[in-house]
């Protein structure tokens, strides 16, 4: 359509002769063309709708997270999280009464110069460190978000 | 966002623009989608009408994009208007359900029109009532046309209205009009109805 054209276009659809030239095709679109009345049962439709689906998203805000791990990182964070308990049984295994005990008497043989004093400090440091690893874990953000 | 739905519907009487921009300030969304269903909800239907050409489909769409509405509200950045933002949501609706239905229709049987079909069953273009075949004079004009005809007469002949419901200026919709109507007149001797339809004297032209 050229521009002289779509203006003769706009300008003669502002005509309001039409209606009048063709008087009964206008009064039949008029009489015909009919769309459905709404009212406030509309209304309570769309808020049934609304409270329908806000149901559904909460129910699926409750998945716990791990849910949409993909498996590979599911099957890492098992292998992680079991060597990390080893880690932490030897280390257990390592601080126990009788290692205390054989440690302390150790640094008292050597005259009060204590080669294993450093070792509770190097425990603790190790479990933070590993509590801060294994905290990222999917796992433990679940357990985490659940009870902390 | 559920405790906020479980207000009664309808209470708050009709809001101006500016209150529901503030009460979207405010964060009060129930609130807004009250007001804008109160105020919008008719001229959602007819738009929904206009372009799925089914009575119920319009009426579940329109409800639709009430809901894509409630969902979106938070992100509405206010660059434009509700009822512009609400429009445009509807158009959308409207159109990615034809867009589905004629995938599944294609994949069954090429070339029916599913919504044609259905409009036809719920004849809510009364061609019986009419001394035209409007249902069929309509069918035959082109989708856009179509769209700003029915438009046009759903709200009370206003080229600015439908510009709105459309989404585009108002020069486009007078233009489309115009073409629209040439072409009614032209067919409506053609698809006038049957003389055991007609009601008086038919003028077409």
């Amino acid at each position: 359509m050229q521009p002289e054209d779509r203006l003769a276009a706009t300008r003669e659809s502002r005509d309001p002769e039409w209606p009048a030239r063709h008087r009964a095709l206008d009064e039949a679109l008029t009489t015909a063309i009919r769309a459905p009345v709404v009212d406030a049962r509309f209304d309570r439709e769309v808020y049934e709708r609304i409270r329908a689906e806000a149901g559904v998203s909460f129910a699926s805000d409750r998945r716990p997270m791990w849910l949409g791990t993909p498996s590979w990182l599911v099957a890492l964070n098992v292998i992680a999280i079991a060597a990390a308990a080893v880690v932490v049984a030897f280390a257990l295994g390592a601080a126990g009464p009788a290692a205390v005990a054989k440690s302390v008497a150790e640094a008292l043989a050597l005259g009060g110069h204590t080669v294993s004093s450093s070792r509770p400090l190097a425990l603790v440091v190790t479990s933070a460190m590993l509590w801060l690893c294994l905290r990222q874990t999917p796992f433990l953000r679940a357990v985490a978000r659940a009870w902390l | 966002m559920d405790a906020t739905v479980s207000r009664e519907p309808g209470r708050l009487g009709l809001a101006r623009d500016a209150d529901l921009l503030e009460a979207h300030r405010r964060r009060d969304y129930a609130t807004v989608l009250d007001g804008l269903m109160q105020r919008y909800r008719q001229k959602v239907v007819n738009l929904s009408f206009s372009i799925v050409r089914d009575p119920a489909l319009a009426q579940d769409m329109a409800q639709l994009a009430f809901v894509k509405l409630w969902r979106a509200l938070p992100r509405f950045d206010g660059r434009a208007a509700l009822s512009t933002w609400l429009y445009a949501i509807t158009r959308n609706t409207c159109l990615g359900e034809l867009r589905s239905r004629r995938k599944i229709v294609s994949l069954d049987a090429p070339g029916v029109d599913v919504v044609s079909a259905e409009a036809a069953e719920h004849a809510s273009i009364d061609a019986a009532a009419a001394e035209y075949d409007v249902a069929r004079l309509l069918q035959n004009l082109p989708e856009p046309y179509r769209r700003v005809v029915v438009l046009f007469y759903l709200e009370e002949r206003s080229c600015e209205a439908v510009a709105q419901l459309l989404g585009m200026p108002e020069g486009t919709v007078k233009s489309l009009l115009f073409r629209a109507r040439k072409r009614l007149a032209a067919n409506a001797r053609s698809f006038a109805a049957p003389p055991n339809r007609r009601r008086g004297v038919v003028n077409a032209t």
